[in-house]
């Protein structure tokens, strides 16, 4: 009899463990409208997070039971550390600014609203036992930082909340801009998330509408000369689509995410003047850039109207918020762009992080 | 003038002519082009290649070591690590200041290694075992500047790594006058020392027996050596493989070791390659591929063969 009622009893609690942890059937699953490298299923008591070909297990319940080869991870979380500066808007945005407790670079962040007493620097390749005298329950980094299989593997034997955020490789600024989600799902706050993302697709779709309407395309140049070549972003990289959808026509496009050599040559071509020159250069005032000409004479190569930098927000370290919120507001770049572009429609624009030299 | 080093001469007239009158955007004899962007690449590769050839040979002949070259021996190395270190301490300097820091920290590099070098020759240490020596400089200035490179900002880290590729189209026409007349002021006094070079070739004592100034000669070839590397580096970047391949080079081609003749032709081949190089940037102009990149592609053969033909030489 005693024999009968353990097997019942044994019986009883795997069919329950097992419904618990049936990861086979989510209640609800979130496939992100613009994103591509990441998706969200809810299940009962738990959700998994999708990043590539990794998965994660997220619950509020530490003593969960489900056996799965899923790195778990305890939500909502309450110490993070992170490796770019692109995930720091996110937490801005959901308010989560103070559980920011390490960092990669701490130099690198703009924004006043980190307490950086509070930050603990850490090496930009993950070290474990630094990790672990942290205490995170969430850390939070890129392919470049979790590139070695074999260190994966230390991070999951040591229970390490070790996530990958593959924001970088997305192909669109919305794509980019739509993983505040992923991170809010560590927190438990998608839903404010998805609010926030739904106005800035919105307002990004809503500029970009009203600009296709313009007859006018400024024709635009990005970025300098560097090594006696001109260096400018890919056509398909996302200053190269935002320029096209604030209206302007980017000069030597070609369709590419990567950075293009184009040779002086080619650029002494170019016969038709240049409306907006978009340099990302460290100069800061029209002085330094008229003793920058003047020393390369190569410039003269070209006929400039206007020209701008982005580094109207930097830090004590020079550090740029172009890198920071620019990243992930490209509703606000764009709205930049597009001002840039046509001062005559967006008159009472006040700039983010460009400005005239 | 030495026949086959008319030769080369021509032959290296002709690539200048050829890099002048053709470029990316095909024949083209447009004024301002030829003016602000052919002429001075063409002026920079024919000295700084002939510069880096003249700096292998110096170094081969002062350290009696066939192998013994800018990059091999560490010194480019140290150069680029004391650049890298300015390029990276000097933000908000004026650009005044930025470029003469860049000129002093350069040389200040090359001198340094050139130094230590010199301490490692007077304790006699074998050929092979300055060579291990130069790797290892060569080794610790790619760690110093990797720590360099985790502190500093995305924008100066993208300078340097531009910068660290080398090229010889960076140098703007009002630059050019300056590295012509370093260049000519760094290269010219070698021609001075010609006899006493000749004498240093056989060996040391023998130029001492010979009644040259060994400490004073030795002293010279240093200075200029440094100087050379340190212009380029400024300048061009590293360049690697020039300074090591194109004495030897030289010595197959003519078969003959007396520096009258090898010195003019060393400078004509480190020019010759120099422009090779180049002109691969030209026909390639989609490409991405870096001057450093293909003058390994070059080089790193010839190294391996000269070994391969000297494979008696022992430790």
């Amino acid at each position: 009899m005693k024999t009968v009622l353990f097997f019942f009893l044994f019986g009883l609690s795997s069919s329950l463990l097992a419904a618990e942890c049936d990861l086979k059937h989510p209640v609800k699953t979130f496939q992100p409208r613009f994103a591509k490298h990441y998706a969200i299923n809810y299940f009962k008591n738990f959700k998994t997070v999708r990043v590539g070909s990794s998965q994660y297990l997220l619950s509020s319940n530490s003593s969960i039971g489900c056996e799965t080869s899923m790195n778990k991870i305890i939500i909502p979380a309450k110490r993070v550390v992170m490796m770019s500066t692109t995930y720091l808007p996110t937490l801005e945005l959901i308010q989560r600014e103070d559980t920011l407790i390490g960092f990669q670079g701490k130099q690198y962040i703009v924004s006043s609203s980190f307490n950086h007493d509070k930050i603990r620097d850490v090496s930009f390749k993950f070290n474990p036992e630094d990790l672990l005298n942290l205490k995170a329950d969430l850390i939070m980094g890129y392919d470049s930082n979790l590139s070695n299989p074999a260190q994966v593997h230390i991070f999951k034997s040591l229970n390490l909340p070790v996530v990958m955020n593959k924001d970088f490789e997305e192909t669109s600024p919305l794509g980019r801009a739509e993983w505040i989600i992923f991170i809010a799902s560590f927190y438990d706050l998608e839903d404010k998330a998805q609010k926030i993302f739904n106005m800035i697709s919105d307002k990004y779709a809503f500029i970009k509408n009203e600009n296709s309407k313009l007859p006018k395309r400024p024709k635009v140049l990005v970025g300098e000369i560097q090594n006696g070549y001109w260096v400018t972003s890919g056509g398909k990289s996302d200053l190269g689509q935002m320029i096209a959808d604030a209206g302007g026509e980017m000069l030597f496009w070609k369709p590419s995410m990567q950075t293009q050599k184009i040779s002086l040559e080619e650029l002494s071509l170019l016969k038709i003047p240049v409306d907006v020159w978009l340099t990302h250069n460290t100069w800061t005032s029209r002085k330094q850039l008229e003793e920058a000409r003047r020393k390369d004479s190569r410039y003269s190569l070209i006929t400039i109207k206007n020209i701008f930098n982005n580094n109207s927000i930097i830090n004590k370290h020079n550090s740029n918020d172009y890198w920071e919120t620019g990243m992930q507001r490209p509703d606000l770049l764009l709205q930049d762009l597009s001002a840039l572009f046509h001062p005559d429609k967006y008159v009472s624009h006040k700039l983010h992080w460009y400005h005239k030299l | 003038m030495n026949f086959k080093n008319f030769i080369l001469s021509i032959c290296v007239l002709v690539f200048a002519c050829f890099l002048l009158a053709y470029g990316e955007t095909g024949f083209n004899l447009d004024h301002d082009l030829i003016l602000q962007l052919r002429l001075p690449k063409v002026v920079v590769c024919l000295l700084a290649g002939g510069m880096l050839a003249t700096a292998g040979l110096l170094m081969q002949i002062f350290f009696q070591n066939p192998l013994a070259g800018p990059d091999i021996l560490g010194v480019s190395s140290g150069s680029s690590l004391f650049v890298a270190f300015w390029m990276m301490a000097s933000v908000g300097f004026s650009q005044t200041i930025i470029d003469a820091g860049m000129g002093l920290m350069s040389f200040m590099g090359a001198a340094t290694v050139f130094i230590l070098l010199i301490f490692f020759v007077h304790k006699n240490v074998s050929r092979v075992t300055l060579i291990i020596i130069g790797l290892l400089i060569s080794s610790f200035a790619s760690s110093g500047i990797s720590v360099l490179v985790s502190t500093s900002q995305a924008l100066q880290l993208k300078n340097y790594l531009m910068w660290s590729m080398g090229s010889f189209r960076d140098v703007t026409n009002p630059e050019l006058p300056k590295f012509i007349i370093l260049s000519l002021i760094s290269t010219l006094p070698v021609l001075f020392f010609i006899k006493s070079l000749n004498q240093f070739l056989l060996s040391e004592n023998y130029a001492k027996s010979m009644g040259v100034n060994v400490k004073k000669m030795r002293l010279i070839f240093i200075s200029l050596a440094a100087l050379q590397i340190s212009i380029i580096t400024v300048f061009c970047g590293p360049v690697g493989f020039i300074g090591i391949i194109s004495p030897h080079l030289a010595k197959q081609f003519l078969k003959r070791s007396r520096l009258n003749i090898l010195l003019p032709a060393a400078f004509l081949i480190g020019a010759l390659l120099a422009f090779i190089a180049e002109t691969v940037l030209v026909l390639a102009p989609s490409s991405s591929i870096s001057i450093n990149a293909i003058l390994g592609m070059i080089g790193a053969p010839v190294i391996v063969l000269y070994l391969y033909r000297q494979r008696e030489w022992s430790v």
